[in-house]
C-alpha cells in the first residue's frame, strides 16, 4: 500500500517491529531460558546465564514426574480424536449448507454461528449434569463431545467460505459423470478445500491442547486429564521447582507450534474465513 | 446450484428441442427427483454437525436458563421454582458488582489495546521491508500457545527479585514495585489485561493486515496525486476500507474476553481479594464451590443477556455479508 521507504523511515519501522515482536517472542525466549537453567541459576535473578547454569535436568525431572506421560498420552489422544471429529462433522456439515440448497439454510448457519458466542461456564452447568446423567464424566467422549462443540462453529465457517468457492458447475458436472454424492465430496470439494481442512484442523488440535476449563471439569481422574491441568496443579504444588514448571510448559506449547509451523502459510486466511468473512 | 437450472438438464433438453425431440421421460424424472433430493440430502450433511451443537450447546442454554428460575443446588436433590430469587440474590451480592465491574473494565481496555496496537501492527506489516515476510509468519505464534502455558510465562517473568520485569523494574530503580505482581492488588488486574492483549493483538493485526491488502493500490496513488498526506489517507482511504474487519474483530473479541474463563483462573483465581474476579469466575465459585447451581445459572444467563446486542450484532453483520 505504501511505495518504497526513504532509509530514516526505514530504520523507524524496523524500530517499532522489534518493539512489537520483542513484546510477543520475549515471555516465550524466556520460559524456555528458565527450562534449561538449573533451579538455582533461575532464582539469581540474572538475564544471560551462564554456560554453567544450562542443564536438561528440569526436563528429566518432569519426565520422572509420575503420571506425566499418562497426561501427555491423554493430551494427544483428545486432541486428535476432536481434530478427526470436528473435521469430519464440520465438512460434511460446511459442503451440505454450501452446496445443496436447503431450506432453512441461513437460519442454520446463523445458530451455528450464534453457538459460539454463548459464555462457556454457562453451558458448563447444565452440560456438567448431563454428563453424569449419561455417565460420560471421566470419558475421553465426554471431553472431545465438549471440545468439539466448542470449535465445530469456527471450523465449519472457515470449510464453508473454502467450499463456496468451489463452482457448482464442478459438483454439478462430477455427479452428471456418474460420481455419487459423497464420491463428488471426497474427490471433488475435499482436494479443492484441502488449505480450509488444515487450517480448520489446526484450529480444533489447537483449541483441544489448549483446553483448561472443559477438561477440568468433565475428567475427574488423572485417567483422561491432558497437560494443561497437570501444568496448572504442578503450578500449585510445593515440591515442583520453576526449572519443572518451565519444562512442563515448554512440552505443552512444542507440539502445538510444529503444527503452527506446518499451517502457517494458509493460517492468516483460514482464520479470516471462518471468523471476519463469514 | 438450483434445482431444475442445471445447466446440463438444460443444455441438453434444448438440444432436444432444436433437434425436433420432447425431452424423454428420464429427462425429466431426473429433474424432478433431484430438486427434493438436494435438499433432503443437505440436511443429511449437516445433522451431525446440528446434532452435537444441539446436544452440547442449545439444550444446556435452555436448561441454564430454566436452571436460574430455581433454587437447584448440586448438595440437595429436586428442585423448585422460586421466580427471580436467584437474581436478587445476585443484586444483593457485592462480590457480583466487582466481578461485573472488572469483567467490563478488562474487556473494555484489552479489546481496546488489541485494536490499537494491532492497527499499528497491521501497518507495519504493510510495508514492503526486506524480511518482513519473516515477521508476517511468526505474529500469530503467541495466539497458538496453550493459556495455561501463556500463564506460566507470565508467572515466571513477574516473579519478585527473578522474574524478567522484575529485575528491570529493580535496574530502573523502582524496587518499591518488586512483587509477584497476580498477587499485587495494584498489579494483577493490568498484568492480565497484558496477557489478553499479548495474546490477541496479533490476531488483530493479521486480520487488519490481510484486510488492507485487499484495498486496490490505485486509490492510494490518486489521493497521493490529489496531494493527500498519509494521516489523510489512512483516514479516508484504509479506514474505511477495514471498517467492516474492525468491527468483526472487536465484537468477536468482546464475546470471547468477556467469556474467557481459563486465564483469570488460572493467574490468579480472582484474587488477590477479588480485585480480578470476574463473571465466569464467580459463576464457577457459585457452581462448584458453594453448590448453588441456580444461582450460577441465573449469572450466566445476566451475562448472556448482557452480550445478547453484540451477539446479534455479530450475526446480523455476518449475514449481510453472507447475503
Amino acid at each position: 500500500m505504501i511505495g518504497r521507504l526513504s532509509v530514516p523511515r526505514m530504520v523507524g519501522a524496523y524500530a517499532l517491529l522489534l518493539l512489537y515482536y520483542a513484546f510477543f517472542l520475549i515471555p516465550i525466549l524466556w520460559i524456555v531460558l528458565a527450562s534449561f537453567k538449573t533451579n538455582s541459576a533461575i532464582i539469581l535473578g540474572n538475564i544471560i546465564p551462564s554456560l554453567s547454569d544450562l542443564t536438561l535436568n528440569s526436563y528429566v525431572d518432569v519426565w520422572q514426574t509420575p503420571g506425566v506421560r499418562t497426561f501427555l498420552a491423554n493430551s494427544v489422544i483428545v486432541a486428535l480424536g476432536v481434530t478427526a471429529i470436528s473435521l469430519v462433522v464440520s465438512s460434511l456439515a460446511a459442503y451440505g449448507l454450501s452446496k445443496y440448497r436447503t431450506r432453512g439454510r441461513r437460519g442454520l448457519l446463523m445458530l451455528i454461528l450464534t453457538s459460539q458466542t454463548f459464555p462457556g461456564v454457562l453451558i458448563l452447568v447444565p452440560f456438567y449434569t448431563f454428563v453424569l446423567q449419561v455417565n460420560l464424566n471421566n470419558t475421553f467422549l465426554g471431553i472431545m463431545l465438549a471440545q468439539t462443540s466448542g470449535v465445530l462453529p469456527f471450523c465449519m465457517w472457515t470449510l464453508k467460505s473454502y467450499m463456496d468457492a468451489v463452482p457448482d458447475a464442478l459438483v454439478e458436472a462430477a455427479q452428471i459423470d456418474g460420481c455419487g454424492r459423497l464420491a463428488t465430496y471426497l474427490r471433488i470439494v475435499l482436494p479443492i478445500s484441502l488449505p480450509g481442512l488444515a487450517v480448520a484442523a489446526f484450529y480444533a488440535f489447537a483449541g483441544s491442547w489448549g483446553d483448561y476449563l472443559f477438561v477440568s471439569v468433565i475428567s475427574g481422574s488423572d485417567n483422561t486429564a491432558t497437560l494443561p491441568v497437570f501444568l496448572y496443579r504442578i503450578s500449585n504444588s510445593q515440591q515442583m521447582t520453576w526449572g519443572a514448571i518451565a519444562a512442563t510448559s515448554v512440552l505443552a506449547i512444542v507440539p502445538v507450534m510444529i503444527v503452527f509451523a506446518f499451517v502457517q502459510r494458509w493460517l492468516i486466511e483460514g482464520l479470516l474465513a471462518g471468523s471476519v468473512k463469514g | 446450484m438450483h434445482p431444475g437450472s442445471d445447466p446440463a438438464v438444460e443444455d441438453r433438453s434444448a438440444a432436444a428441442k432444436r433437434a425436433g425431440h420432447v425431452p424423454g421421460p428420464d429427462l425429466a424424472l431426473t429433474a424432478i427427483l433431484s430438486a427434493p433430493q438436494r435438499e433432503w440430502f443437505g440436511y443429511v450433511l449437516a445433522l451431525p454437525a446440528l446434532l452435537l451443537m444441539g446436544l452440547v450447546v442449545l439444550y444446556p442454554i435452555v436448561q441454564g436458563a430454566i436452571l436460574s428460575l430455581t433454587n437447584a443446588s448440586t448438595l440437595t436433590p429436586g428442585r423448585s421454582f422460586v421466580g427471580l430469587q436467584n437474581f436478587q440474590q445476585i443484586f444483593a451480592d457485592p462480590v457480583f458488582s466487582t466481578a461485573l465491574v472488572n469483567s467490563v473494565v478488562l474487556t473494555g481496555v484489552a479489546v481496546g489495546l488489541e485494536l490499537v496496537l494491532g492497527m499499528g501492527l497491521a501497518l507495519l506489516l504493510c510495508l514492503k521491508l526486506p524480511g518482513i515476510q519473516i515477521f508476517r509468519s511468526i505474529t500469530m505464534a503467541s495466539w497458538v500457545i496453550p493459556i495455561v502455558a501463556t500463564v506460566m510465562m507470565y508467572s515466571l517473568m513477574t516473579l519478585p527479585h527473578y522474574g524478567l520485569f522484575n529485575i528491570i523494574l529493580d535496574s530502573l530503580g523502582l524496587r518499591q514495585w518488586d512483587s509477584y505482581w497476580f498477587g499485587n492488588p495494584a498489579l494483577a488486574m493490568p498484568t492480565i489485561i497484558m496477557m489478553h492483549v499479548w495474546r490477541n493483538a496479533p490476531f488483530f493485526g493479521v486480520a487488519l493486515f490481510a484486510s488492507m491488502r485487499t484495498i486496490p493500490q490505485d486509490r492510494y496513488e490518486a489521493a497521493a496525486i490529489d496531494g493527500a498526506s498519509a494521516v489523510q489517507r489512512f483516514l479516508f482511504i484504509t479506514l474505511p476500507g477495514v471498517a467492516y474487519v474492525i468491527m468483526i474483530m472487536v465484537i468477536l473479541h468482546v464475546l470471547f474476553t468477556f467469556n474467557n474463563f481459563d486465564v483469570i483462573y488460572i493467574s490468579t483465581g480472582g484474587g488477590p481479594v477479588d480485585t480480578t474476579m470476574i463473571l465466569p469466575v464467580y459463576v464457577y465459585r457459585l457452581f462448584w464451590q458453594n453448590y448453588q447451581t441456580g444461582v450460577a445459572a441465573a449469572v450466566g444467563v445476566i451475562m448472556m443477556l448482557l452480550l445478547l446486542v453484540f451477539t446479534v450484532l455479530y450475526v446480523t453483520r455476518v449475514r449481510e455479508q453472507e447475503a
